[in-house]
């Protein structure tokens, strides 16, 4: 198989390959003391080590929030509620990512506070501490990444509190909002060219992301301005819409950031991480490189493959590749000073198991190794010997249109074929002798399916047959219908023998070959059969004597016996007792009469060449027939 | 081209180098009424073009061996006749892919079918080969009629046993009077055969007496009614060609010289002969092919050579 091939779609793991012990990094040691009841210390002994940890938190300090749509509600306050979204990578039966949203925490924040009030602003208390142990990876599931999502809702209304909600005098300055929630659209284009409405009641939101894709965390500590979004009512919405939902395009004339939020309501923070829980207001923000969280790099790190059983990890020797091609005549050298297949960047860890994969996987060369001081060298030369036939399904090939069965429009009956997927044959011990120099190649890969892929073909057509007529056996010589026209057609060219005889010699091989009669012993039984089907076609083509005359040759011959004959005959003339039969008889028999009659008179006395229609009485014992006459017409020499 | 050149319009290259075209015809697509070209050679594998697309669309193979011509049938574009040098003759529906008829066996040609052709009104095939036979195979039968219709609606996906080919044996005439070496041309012209050997001559004769209309099996009489005589013609596949009003025949020798006759006259014996020639055409002209009006005629050398004769109108 192509190795190219196999690097993008693999069909299987190169550390379950028996040769490649050192890719594989599990261990089955375990398994002798594993006892099922122990799982949820394990799980719960790790946990409690993450939350042993020096605490940290992650501070956010809200110092307001803003929206120049809000007139004359400077000093309210709204309520922002923070919720942590988990979301996970989808399991492979799952319809979709999980998404896990839990809250943690609300508090009061001025709206459009002045700009000295500093972080915190009023005296309130606006602190948000998470510790960091919520942003872990659970069991079951790998999380993909956290959003912090800030749900900001303008309830808190001095002048209205006391009163009903549908009093309350409106914050906003949209004249057609009716009530307090969910009937307001939510325009998420539109919001941020600043053509939302507000007001109490309403609720926006916005989103930040904690981790990107590499779980390198992005949230530097600092003072931060987050652009929210009106939401729809009070719907807890999770933030499942796709970004491109919320995708608008915005130029960007003059590329100046701070125009950007003035139309836009924002909520403004500033957060640091802290191993300490603060609810305090902090003054000022301490500068943190940007370093990723322990927690989530520690189970997202690949561990490294551990050296087990037959291959272990050598010592990085020199590999010398000697391409030797054009008969000898010219060579190409490389060197490398690792494992790695030099074709598929396969790391192979030791010098067995890299042979061994060059060997299987890149069958298109062969490699001979040569010990080396240094090494090893790797005389590579191409395999005359390969064989790149199609090794799949032959139907496939053929299918019309072409390429059919390659396409995925339904389920299309198909032959089954053969593939072998795990083979454990017993194998000798690994060494490095395999692959020194080989005088008489025995050793030829053969294949484990022999003769199971094939394609048949039907033999008139020559054209494959396809798997739904595979059912039945369509190349049965028998009883072909061109072998039936060729009897009659050859019995009619003879030039000896008189229309009647012919005509029952074409009934009686029609019904052989159709039943197929092969044996002395089946003869008495293809008479009588013979006389079912055709007894009555017999007699009316008058056809009685050259039956009897046929019987008598069967009998000559030692086929039947002489009971049979009787019994036959006797068959045939009680047929002639039926009264349609015997006039159908009567009437042949009259017009025969007639026409020898007149053959006779007229050629009275002539020369020899005359030919006298013979007229014989029916001699049968038991017979009721009464002058039967034999047809004979001469008939001209046919020329061929 | 209006201007009396020739212009490539589409090339068509066989992935196997292996593969030489003998022969090629057209026809359309009934759905879609654009333009289709069949071409079958030495692999014995038929293949159909869609002009439009540029793509070769479908193939068939199942002949034994090299395909020595393809005829579409005149009132059914839909239905190919391919003659082989696997001595038999087979008919496909190219719609559906399936093979209706094959014309061997038994008392059919026994050795290359070399040449076909079917009657204006699609009733009839006249083949010849290199056992010096011409055979006629009636396409009016009933068991040929409902094959060919039953091989419209046949799915293959539903049926239990493969489609019921029409396997023809016998022919319903047969002569080997006419020549007396391969036959390598043959046309219909009316209720007339036109056939060539490698002898020098194009007989037009007919199957029977000169009186008789209907077809007999095992008929062993012919009527002769013309020979057009031409020279240095002796090699086989050399190919005639009718113009589609069938008013002039062509045909080219080994010389490079081409002949053409007149038939829109009545009395045979005064088809007048005109000879086409140049000094630069001289390798074997292996067949020959008219436009649709007549008035252009299209020769093909064995040395790469494509030759265009204009008819000019007589003063």
């Amino acid at each position: 198989m192509n190795s190219s091939y196999k690097l993008l779609k693999p069909i299987f793991l190169q550390r379950t390959l028996y040769y490649m012990r050192g890719r594989m990094s599990r261990s089955h040691k375990n398994r002798m003391s594993f006892k099922l009841d122990c799982l949820l210390d394990k799980v719960t002994q790790k946990s409690e080590r993450q939350n042993e940890r020096p605490a940290s938190y992650l501070n956010i300090a809200f110092t307001g929030f803003h929206d120049d749509k809000l007139e004359g509600v400077c000093g309210d306050v709204a309520r922002v509620e923070t919720f942590i979204v988990k979301m996970c990578h989808k399991k492979r039966k799952e319809s979709s990512a999980p998404l896990m949203q839990v809250s943690v925490g609300t508090q009061d924040v001025n709206i459009n506070p002045s700009e000295g009030e500093g972080g915190g602003g009023c005296g309130r208390n606006a602190c948000l501490s998470i510790p960091t142990h919520n942003f872990t990876s659970s069991n079951g599931h790998q999380v993909k990444s956290y959003v912090l999502v800030f749900r900001v809702s303008l309830v808190h209304d001095q002048e209205n509190a006391g009163e009903p909600v549908v009093k309350r005098r409106r914050v906003g300055r949209s004249a057609s909002q009716d009530s307090q929630d969910s009937n307001i659209p939510l325009i998420s284009t539109n919001a941020i060219n600043g053509d939302s409405h507000g007001g109490v009641g309403s609720t926006y939101a916005g989103e930040l992301v904690m981790f990107d894709r590499h779980g390198r965390c992005l949230l530097t500590p600092g003072q931060y301005e987050l652009m929210l979004e009106l939401q729809a009512g009070e719907t807890t919405q999770l933030c499942k819409s796709s970004p491109k939902k919320n995708a608008s395009w915005e130029s960007i004339d003059t590329l100046k950031f701070d125009g950007i939020f003035n139309n836009i309501p924002v909520l403004k923070f500033t957060l640091n991480w802290n191993s300490e829980n603060s609810t305090s207001v902090i003054e000022r923000p301490r500068l943190r490189p940007l370093k990723p969280l322990d927690v989530v790099l520690a189970n997202s790190a690949s561990t490294k493959p551990k050296p087990q059983g037959v291959a272990s990890p050598e010592a990085p020797q020199l590999v010398l590749y000697q391409f030797v091609y054009n008969n000898n005549s010219r060579q190409q050298t490389e060197a490398r000073r690792d494992f790695h297949c030099p074709w598929c960047s396969l790391n192979c860890m030791a010098l067995y198991s890299l042979l061994k994969h060059l060997k299987l996987c890149h069958a298109r060369f062969t490699f001979t190794y040569v010990p080396h001081p240094k090494g090893a060298r790797i005389d590579v030369a191409l395999n005359e010997c390969y064989d790149g036939s199609y090794a799949g399904n032959p139907q496939d090939l053929v299918a019309m249109p072409a390429g059919f069965a390659f396409s995925r429009s339904g389920p299309t009956r198909r032959t089954p074929t053969t593939s072998v997927l795990v083979c454990r044959p017993k194998r000798p011990k690994p060494s490095l002798s395999e692959f020194l120099e080989q005088d008489d190649d025995f050793d030829l890969p053969r294949s484990y399916i022999l003769g199971h892929n094939r394609l048949y073909h039907h033999t008139m057509t020559c054209l494959p047959i396809q798997p739904h007529e595979l059912d039945e056996d369509s190349e049965g010589e028998h009883d072909s219908e061109w072998v039936r026209q060729k009897t009659q057609m050859m019995i009619d060219e003879f030039s000896d023998v008189n229309e009647g005889e012919k005509e029952l010699m074409k009934m009686w091989n029609l019904h052989v070959m159709k039943y197929n009669f092969v044996g002395d012993s089946q003869i008495p039984l293809a008479c009588s059969m013979f006389l079912e089907s055709h007894g009555t076609e017999l007699l009316r083509k008058s056809l009685y004597r050259n039956f009897v005359l046929h019987m008598v040759s069967l009998h000559d011959f030692g086929l039947i016996g002489t009971g049979v004959v009787y019994k036959c005959i006797l068959h045939l003339q009680n047929k002639m007792q039926d009264p349609s039969v015997q006039k159908q008889l009567a009437a042949s028999w009259e017009e025969q009469r007639r026409s020898s009659k007149k053959l006779f008179s007229s050629y009275n006395g002539s020369s020899s060449s005359f030919v006298s229609p013979v007229k014989q009485e029916s001699t049968c014992s038991s017979a009721t027939s009464n002058g039967l006459t034999e047809e004979s017409k001469s008939s001209p020499t046919k020329s061929k | 081209m209006d201007d009396g050149s020739i212009k490539i319009l589409q090339c068509y290259s066989d992935p196997d180098p292996e593969e030489n075209f003998y022969t090629v015809a057209w026809s359309y697509d009934t759905e879609t009424g654009r333009p289709i070209l069949a071409a079958a050679g030495s692999r014995g594998v038929i293949r159909i073009f869609s002009l439009a697309t540029m793509q070769c669309v479908k193939h068939f193979i199942g002949h034994g061996n090299a395909i020595n011509e393809l005829k579409f049938h005149p009132r059914d574009p839909n239905l190919l006749l391919s003659v082989s040098k696997d001595h038999a003759l087979r008919m496909w529906n190219i719609r559906t892919d399936i093979l209706v008829a094959t014309f061997g066996g038994v008392e059919a040609h026994r050795d290359e079918v070399l040449s076909t052709d079917i009657d204006v009104e699609g009733t009839c095939i006249v083949s010849c080969g290199m056992d010096h036979s011409l055979k006629i195979w009636k396409l009016t039968t009933d068991i040929m009629l409902s094959t060919i219709n039953q091989s419209y609606t046949f799915n293959p996906s539903r049926a239990v046993r493969p489609f019921p080919t029409v396997q023809q044996n016998f022919p319903d005439f047969s002569t080997r009077d006419i020549h007396r070496n391969y036959v390598d041309c043959v046309r219909w012209l009316g209720r007339f055969i036109l056939s060539k050997s490698c002898e020098n001559t194009i007989v037009c004769w007919k199957p029977g007496l000169l009186n008789q209309t209907e077809l007999k099996h095992n008929d062993t009489n012919v009527t002769i009614i013309h020979k057009f005589d031409y020279k240095e013609c002796e090699i086989w596949f050399m190919r005639f060609s009718l113009d589609y009003w069938q008013k002039v025949l062509a045909v080219g020798n080994q010389q490079g010289r081409t002949y053409v006759w007149d038939l829109d006259i009545s009395d045979p014996a005064q088809a007048r002969c005109s000879t086409l020639t140049h000094p630069k055409c001289v390798a074997p002209i292996r067949q020959t092919a008219f436009s649709r009006k007549g008035n252009i005629l299209i020769t093909v050398c064995d040395d790469a050579t494509i030759w265009r004769w204009d008819r000019v109108a007589q003063q």
